[in-house]
């Protein structure tokens, strides 16, 4: 402020403090700058569902691919898309990690022949036509615990993909 | 414990943000306001309660922002600081007569918010018969007529 009698606290009618009050302006205008920049990057994602968020990895051959999301909230939906180029006529999906314990299947499509379970581990076995397509597998999952989770997928006990995801609360 | 979390942390993140946004937005409650604090209060309901609608939690959560609440005013009455940091001490923005422009502006205030409230609150026309017009600290500008 350069109006230094403005700067001054009165006494009378009221008593002022200035020095607060600019304190006040201070922290209000890193306080705007911090919200712009929570819509923003809300916008993208950072926060689960947006670009920064959805993200895939393969194994090196391509036999298995996973799409999921980076961020995930607790609670709320997330999303999560296998795709296999199987070689035989039925293939068996291994999904391991801790995620098992935080995540509730919503929804699995399509139905698995088998499910069974080993340790912290479910596999899930599909017999399916042989298509040079490949075949994809639906996941719909909800969070239970905010943290971070690391995931690994693994396809016919040979090929496997890992990656983390954070919950927040 | 989850639901004393929840209700803590959203107790929080509301004083923050509505500090953040100042004492303006309080000033005048215009129909569109009134609307967005009801949209605020729907956003919040979700994640105080989440998908419990047992009494229990519901109680737990009102008991735990009352409480929140109290703890705070005991705060403020022992330190006078945290006080002044949170709630803000009251600004002169009009001193016999005289803008002051710059406090003003950074407040938010517009001269033709201080005569609106100097026209509905003391029945006065010009600036130079504002005595004080005084911004409190519930967003509201107190005017006192000269004499």
């Amino acid at each position: 402020m350069k109006n230094k009698d403005e700067e001054r606290s009165r006494r009378y009618p009221v008593v002022e403090h200035m020095r607060w009050q600019i304190l006040e302006w201070k922290i209000q205008r890193i306080g705007y700058a911090c919200l712009f920049t929570i819509v923003l990057l809300g916008a993208c994602g950072l926060f689960s569902k947006g670009v920064l968020s959805d993200t895939g990895k393969a194994t090196d051959d391509g036999s298995l691919q996973v799409e999921y999301e980076r961020f995930g909230r607790l609670d709320s939906d997330m999303a999560m898309t296998i795709r296999v180029k199987p070689q035989q006529e039925h293939f068996t999906l291994k999904i391991s990690g801790e995620e098992m314990d935080n995540f509730q299947i919503q929804s699995l499509q399509p139905q698995p022949q088998r499910a069974t379970s080993s340790k912290n581990a479910l596999e899930l076995s599909w017999d399916m036509p042989r298509s040079p397509a490949g075949a994809t597998v639906w996941i719909g999952l909800q969070a239970q615990n905010p943290g971070r989770y690391p995931v690994t997928v693994t396809l016919d006990q040979q090929a496997s993909v890992h990656f983390t995801q954070w919950i927040y609360p | 414990m989850e639901t004393v979390l929840r209700a803590t942390s959203i107790y929080f993140v509301l004083m923050v943000v509505l500090k953040i946004a100042g004492r303006r937005t309080l000033l005048e409650m215009t129909s569109f306001d009134l609307i967005l604090l009801l949209i605020i209060s729907e956003a919040t309901q979700q994640a105080l309660l989440g998908n419990d609608f047992s009494v229990t939690g519901a109680s737990l959560t009102i008991i735990t922002l009352i409480v929140v609440d109290i703890l705070f005013g005991m705060m403020k009455a022992r330190f006078p600081r945290l006080d002044l940091l949170i709630n803000g001490s009251a600004l002169i923005l009009v001193e016999n007569g005289n803008l002051l422009t710059e406090r003003a502006q950074r407040a938010g205030i517009s001269k033709d918010d201080i005569l609106n409230s100097a026209r509905t609150s003391a029945g006065l026309e010009r600036l130079d018969q504002i005595k004080f017009a005084i911004l409190e600290t519930n967003g509201k500008i107190s005017i006192i007529p000269m004499k």
